[in-house]
């Protein structure tokens, strides 16, 4: 089996590495306000800074540009949370923000990127210490083989589903797209993702 | 012309992925929007043999290969924080010479460039 690309990828430590190409900014254009709070950027942090950057991971398939995306997103929170009217779907709408934000960083980078292998992908090893803990690199990577199979919008289900907990009307809204989508996408990304799971039991 | 729900074979194929990558484009737009067949597709596939959501081993897994560095949260703040500084910088300049702020951005960045040549 082909090492996975998930498996490979580790956090990006290039400190002055070109940042991604520019996305989609949905936080407003005007200036940055400067009563901007740090408390409320640290709370938005600390709540969502792990599940955006699992979302963002899920759809880019890189470490390091899973942070950036995450570090942009949380700009852009932070930025327009004051313009947001309904603070109850705080949760959806951060994550909407992130995946919106995923979706350009990679359509900008395919559009660039002429051979599929120049696309996002893994550079080293993934982090020993978190792996080794739970299980072996053969089972794990089976894991991580199945999950690459899926596209990036099924992924993207899966983990609002299965690690964040989201309903499938969340799952939709957040994403953008119809609920047979939601529904059947996670059907089939379950049943692959599942018989690589016996393993790990 | 309208388009013909996939029969239980090729639904089934998709769910497995043992579909021709030419056909995987066409049943999954109609997967999209019909759901009739979305309810096809969950009567073919049983429960799935793990529970679902967070607590599952499914999502077990995921949260496992998809960890965020430890520290994750106080580097995003740290970013967070140098990108709005270089922006608000960005901005004073701009304002001091009637500029656009896209525009000062990519002169300040032609501007460094040629101070690397």
């Amino acid at each position: 089996m082909q090492p996975s690309a998930l498996l490979r990828l580790t956090p990006r430590q290039r400190r002055g590495s070109p940042r991604p190409v520019t996305v989609a900014d949905p936080a407003p254009r005007a200036p940055v306000p400067p009563a901007a709070d740090p408390a409320v950027l640290h709370q938005l942090v600390v709540e969502h800074g792990d599940a955006v950057y699992r979302l963002a991971l899920s759809v880019v398939r890189d470490r390091g540009l899973a942070e950036d995306i995450a570090q942009e997103t949380m700009m852009k929170a932070w930025l327009a949370l004051p313009s947001l009217r309904d603070q109850g779907s705080l949760r959806s709408w951060v994550l909407r923000i992130a995946n919106n934000t995923a979706i350009s960083t990679l359509r900008a980078r395919r559009a660039i990127a002429v051979d599929p292998r120049d696309l996002p992908e893994a550079e080293a090893p993934v982090e020993r210490s978190v792996e080794a803990r739970v299980q072996s690199d053969a089972v794990v990577g089976e894991f991580v083989a199945a999950l690459d199979t899926l596209d990036e919008l099924s992924r993207s289900i899966v983990v609002l589903r299965e690690v964040e907990g989201l309903t499938y009307d969340e799952i939709a809204a957040v994403l953008n797209v119809p609920l047979p989508t939601v529904k059947t996408r996670l059907l089939r990304a379950r049943r692959r993702l599942s018989t690589t799971l016996k393993e790990w039991a | 012309m309208k388009l013909r729900h996939p029969s239980k074979a090729v639904l089934r194929d998709w769910l497995t992925g043992e579909i021709e990558p030419d056909t995987t484009g066409t049943v999954e737009r109609h997967l999209d929007t019909c759901a009739r067949c979305a309810a096809t597709l969950e009567a073919l596939e049983p429960a799935p043999e793990t529970p679902s959501g967070p607590d599952s081993s499914l999502g077990s897994a995921l949260a496992i290969v998809l960890a965020p560095p430890g520290d994750l949260a106080q580097r995003l703040e740290e970013g967070v924080t140098a990108r709005l500084s270089s922006r608000q910088m960005m901005e004073v300049v701009a304002d001091l010479f009637g500029a656009g702020l896209e525009t000062t951005r990519l002169l300040l960045i032609e501007g460094d460039d040629d101070d690397d040549s």
